[in-house]
């Protein structure tokens, strides 16, 4: 099992375990079979444009070059932000001592874009009644130590308690003059998600 | 630009452009000497310096196998490994690696406990958010309070107007929504079906949340395909 969470709250600190929910758990899950017209069992493989090559699984790989097209090895890349300074790695939040809790908006949860989603199983449930219910709190959260952050919000329904995280949106209002431009935007390519409640 | 068709309360309908949000990144990755780099995808192997193949160009015997890899280095195509590849194209290929030109599809569907419940043709769903009939208001509306544990709104769509039209139709949304403190859920059919972004898409449910300051406007469509609920329990 995975280490467990320490947060802290106004004057109290607490553990938890966090589980992942995904919809292959709450709901189940299918996958597509495909066979050629013998009933053999088929798998999908790459073309090179070109032609003249077929990739199957595992055959491609990914390597970080420079602008020369020479490879750089993963050590001795470096990381900065937007302005080009140098970043340190965040600690995993596991390693973190106490996860601060701040009182959110529930508008400020709904503008979360979701990535994952943990049900938390607290090693002291008295803290249940400390956090109260229908209150929505944030944090930071990085599973792993890594250079940036993802917003995290901890949640509850009726008495189980959730984290979801994501990144949130910063939305921005619009007036008359703000009109969409016909500009042609690509559309998205990834549609991971099923649907298994209906 | 994507558009929906969606229909107010009153039924009257617009094709609205909307906007989807990906992460921007904040980080990026600079060599020793500050330059920028890049990920580029490469062959690192071919179906001939496979170990499959190998063992079967070598009589499924490890002791020739061994020789050959000592001797000839089958396991490394020196003309084409390393070599950077650009767009591709999939295919179905067999077992013996083999282009597979006509294939049959079946889906096979599980439970949460990993059990075998069905099998059936694969489902394709046909887009519907651009279709002749709109996007309904179902009339249901839902409290912020009260929805916002319910379900898991994976992502949000901004809805923004691309005239003065649009702008009228779309601040009054916002503005209902605004004040019932509510969001709205919408759908195919009277309003409760599923929306489907694309074709052969998975199904959502769809929310819209209004925001209002002054005279301007924030209508987010948030869609769900997850309640939060707890795990199962073991048994």
């Amino acid at each position: 099992m995975a280490k467990a969470l320490n947060f802290k709250f106004q004057d109290h600190t607490f553990s938890a375990n966090i589980e992942k929910v995904d919809r292959k758990k709450l709901y189940g899950y299918s996958q597509v079979e495909v066979k050629n017209e013998k009933g053999e069992l088929c798998s999908l493989a790459n073309v090179t444009s070109d032609g003249a090559s077929i990739l199957p699984s595992g055959c491609t790989g990914i390597v970080t070059v420079n602008a020369d097209g020479h490879f750089v090895g993963r050590s001795e890349l470096k990381v900065v932000d937007s302005e080009g300074k140098l970043l340190e790695k965040i600690p995993s939040v596991f390693d973190t001592e106490g996860i601060e809790l701040t009182e959110a908006a529930i508008e400020d949860y709904l503008d979360l874009n979701v990535k994952s989603i943990y049900q938390l199983s607290f090693l002291d449930e008295t803290i249940k009644s400390s956090l109260g219910k229908s209150k929505v709190y944030s944090f930071k959260f990085n599973y792993r130590a890594d250079y940036q952050q993802d917003d995290a919000y901890l949640i509850n329904k009726e008495d189980d308690y959730f984290i979801v995280i994501g990144y949130k949106i910063t939305f921005e209002y619009v007036g008359l003059a703000e009109q969409l431009d016909e500009a042609i935007v690509e559309e998205e390519t990834t549609e991971e998600l099923d649907f298994g409640m209906m | 630009m994507r558009k929906i068709n969606i229909a107010n309360e009153k039924g009257r309908n617009a094709e609205i452009g909307f906007l989807p949000f990906t992460q921007t990144k904040s980080v990026s990755y600079v060599d020793q000497q500050n330059k920028t780099v890049e990920n580029k995808k490469i062959i690192k192997a071919t179906i001939e310096s496979s170990y499959s193949h190998i063992l079967k160009e070598n009589g499924a015997d490890p002791a020739k196998v061994a020789d050959a890899i000592i001797n000839h280095n089958p396991e490394i195509d020196l003309e084409l490994v390393g070599k950077f590849i650009g767009k591709t194209s999939r295919v179905f290929i067999d077992s013996s690696a083999n282009l597979v030109y006509s294939i049959n599809k079946t889906e096979k569907v599980f439970n949460n406990k990993g059990e075998l419940t069905a099998e059936r043709e694969p489902r394709h769903l046909p887009a519907n958010i651009i279709s002749d009939i709109p996007i309904k208001w179902s009339g249901k509306l839902f409290k912020k309070e009260d929805v916002y544990n319910k379900f898991v709104f994976v992502r949000k769509y901004q809805l923004q107007h691309d005239s003065g039209l649009t702008f009228d139709f779309l601040f009054d949304m916002a503005k209902k929504l605004h004040d019932a403190n509510s969001l709205m859920l919408m759908g195919s059919g009277n309003g409760t079906g599923p929306i489907v972004f694309q074709d052969g898409g998975k199904p959502f449910r769809a929310f819209l949340e209004g925001r209002v300051k002054d005279d301007q406007y924030l209508l987010i469509l948030h869609i769900s395909n997850l309640e939060l609920k707890p795990l199962p329990k073991n048994d």
